[in-house]
């Protein structure tokens, strides 16, 4: 290691994530000319992701606990490869406060908030302290002090002051687990005790608390930028009340059907609170938006969100370009407040899932992945030909992302773009959105987090027209006999797969 | 020949009851076909089990033609002249009894599975020997649901 070296090391971006989400950290990564190692896990040696980095580093194992939330393991494949500076994504260690310090105390720089902001926020109930000192509103509920973790008895007092229906939350929450809605009394100790129990197994804190549950209430979030020195922006917000499970399904921005006035002080209310606790980087303050038309503060989430692509695709910028850009200190703020919104996006979250069968994971191995290439339409993917859907892991597979000028073109867009695409070996999240993307509820904006459980369970896709029906499978056994898969496998100049049927070389017709 | 579904070598396809459909091109996985100037796209994959057409973002499984002339090497493939489930499904109807006499596509019973009834079709000649399942069960795939004899490949 003799000759000369310019001052500053050559940046190299360790992306600890998988998926989509290091697919599209890593190819933003390539625009800003950064080298990248992809960590990865043994069932993901072949992901499309890892094919994305300059490096691959195996971390071992198939378990999240034992590859992606391997914070020793993930450090120490940034020293083996020349780390410089370490982006989180979503999920897994990117609320971390611990990681986010492991990795500053490499001299590294961790490409989100600080360890303090992490903390600050990642404490649901602490959060919610700090949104009232910002004077946020926040939801009629019952937090316990710091540290302190109240038993059943007074749980369920508790529930009485306010009020049923209510939420059961779990302190350490996120993504849906440790979360149970209670609206009678009698309820309550079986549902306080699952939400423990869920809280207890996925965040290893089994502290709970209490929120009002606002019936027929819309979710909308801000997106925020801060610069970590107290100054912070809103880009605009999103509509995600399309939910399953408490999980997001799809989302757009702007959110419909919000007033000048309800937009600005919720815009601002998010501002105010980044502010309080300077905040740094991309983050999102989420609200709930009652019937009235008020709204009250859920949570920040101190991170890139799934959904960050409808704010790209309304503002247009880069908001993994802008993290990098707050990590090195070059980011103006004030530029970006006068990025005025243009037109509308929608984006539909493609799940290896079941909707027919209430959202049951699918797993398998994917035989088909190909997606529309229209314009106004963005894939971010995480899945090629060929790729298994591990049972590890979150079964997100892709989001299909839609703009257009006015919202009803978006809605089109989004439509045609996933009649145009095809997913096969799993079951998916593709049909479902399309239908309920063409449902008057969605056309008119009337919907809330839970349209889907309501007007949309059980659910069935779309039955395929009789007159087609057989006449697409006898062409589809014909063209794929001698393709893949045992039955039309047989050796070369081997029976057909009907007597009678005539093997035709399909590249011959039309 | 049989009335039955048989597509020609120029790729036309024959169904039963309705005028002939072609194949205008298949640039995998996109597939096009018409049928009286009415165009039709669908994506088409192969799989394990016969395969997948794609229509307006949902998958359909192609159920294999089970039976002596398409049954694979493998050795958890069913006895030839077994006929087996190629999905998860319910039963809609049973058209044959046993003692009938077969012909190669004759329809045996229809499968209901997401909602497209999806009829099982006599993959040769012979005669029903067994009906494993009656109308209204709940099949799972690789179920055998009828047995023929006289059907083991030859």
């Amino acid at each position: 290691m003799t000759g000369k070296r310019s001052s500053a090391p050559r940046p190299v971006v360790l992306v600890a994530n998988r998926g989509e989400i290091a697919r599209r950290v890593l190819r933003t990564c390539r625009t800003l000319g950064l080298q990248t190692i992809a960590v990865h896990s043994d069932v993901d040696a072949r992901a499309p992701f890892v094919a994305d980095a300059d490096v691959a580093a195996p971390l071992g194992g198939d378990s999240p606990a034992e590859s992606y939330l391997d914070a020793r393991k993930i450090i120490a494949a940034g020293r083996a490869h020349g780390a410089t500076m370490v982006h989180p994504g979503y999920g897994f260690l990117s609320e971390n406060a611990d990681f986010a310090r492991a990795v500053e105390a490499e001299g590294w720089i961790f490409i989100g908030p600080t360890p303090e902001n992490i903390e600050s926020m990642g404490d649901k109930t602490r959060a919610i302290e700090e949104a009232r000192g910002a004077g946020v509103p926040t939801i009629r509920s019952y937090v316990p002090a710091p540290g302190e973790d109240p038993d059943l008895e007074t749980l369920t007092a508790e529930a009485r002051t306010v009020g049923l229906p209510l939420m059961i939350k779990a302190a350490a929450g996120g993504g849906g687990k440790g979360m149970r809605i209670a609206h009678r009394e009698e309820e309550l100790p079986e549902l306080i005790a699952a939400a423990r129990r869920e809280a207890q197994a996925a965040f290893g804190d089994g502290r709970l608390f209490l929120e009002r549950y606002l019936v027929g209430a819309r979710h909308v979030e801000v997106q925020l930028l801060g610069d970590g020195a107290g100054a912070a922006i809103a880009l605009g917000e999103r509509d995600c009340s399309l939910q399953r499970r408490h999980q997001k399904l799809i989302e757009e921005c702007p959110a419909p059907g919000l007033s000048e006035k309800t937009r600005r002080a919720m815009h601002e209310a998010a501002v105010a609170l980044a502010e309080r606790v300077r905040y740094r980087g991309a983050g999102t303050v989420e609200f709930i938006l009652d019937r009235e038309g008020d709204f009250h503060f859920l949570e920040m989430n101190t991170r890139l969100q799934v959904e960050h692509p409808v704010t790209e695709a309304v503002f247009g910028l880069d908001l993994v370009a802008a993290q990098f850009a707050i990590a090195a200190g070059t980011i103006d703020l004030d530029e970006l407040r006068a990025l005025s919104p243009r037109g509308h996006a929608i984006e539909l979250r493609v799940y290896a899932e079941d909707p027919a069968s209430g959202f049951l994971p699918s797993i398998g191995r994917l035989e088909a992945v190909c997606f529309s290439d229209a314009p106004g339409i963005r894939i971010d993917s995480g899945v090629i030909t060929g790729s298994t859907v591990p049972i590890e892991y979150d079964p997100l597979l892709a989001k299909l992302i839609a703009w257009g000028e006015s919202r009803e073109q978006a809605i089109e867009r989004l439509r045609a773009a996933i009649a145009d695409s095809f997913i096969a070996g799993v079951e998916t999240t593709l049909a479902f959105g399309r239908d309920l993307l063409g449902r008057e509820e969605f056309r008119t904006g009337d919907v809330c987090t839970t349209t889907i459980a309501d007007r949309m369970t059980p659910w069935s896709p779309p039955p395929v027209d009789a007159q087609w029906h057989e006449t697409i499978i006898a062409a589809g056994r014909h063209l794929l006999a001698g393709r893949r898969g045992g039955r039309g496998d047989g050796p070369p100049g081997g029976e057909p797969a009907s007597p009678s049927e005539s093997l035709v070389d399909w590249r011959h017709l039309g | 020949m049989t009335e039955r579904v048989h597509v020609d070598r120029d790729g036309t396809i024959h169904v039963p009851g309705l005028p002939p459909a072609r194949i205008l091109s298949f640039t995998p996985p996109l597939l096009v076909l018409e049928r009286e100037g009415r165009i039709r796209k669908v994506f088409l994959a192969p799989g394990d089990r016969g395969g997948w057409f794609g229509l307006d973002g949902q998958s359909f499984p192609i159920p294999s033609t089970s039976g002596p002339a398409a049954a694979g090497v493998g050795s958890a493939e069913p006895l030839a002249g077994d006929l087996t489930a190629p999905m998860p499904g319910r039963v809609l109807e049973v058209l044959v009894a046993v003692g009938d006499g077969v012909v190669a596509g004759t329809r045996l019973l229809i499968l209901e599975a997401m909602k497209m009834e999806t009829p099982i079709r006599a993959p040769a000649a012979g005669t029903v020997r067994v009906i494993h399942v009656a109308m209204g069960d709940a099949v799972d795939p690789g179920q055998v649901l009828i047995e023929i004899d006289g059907a083991e490949s030859s």
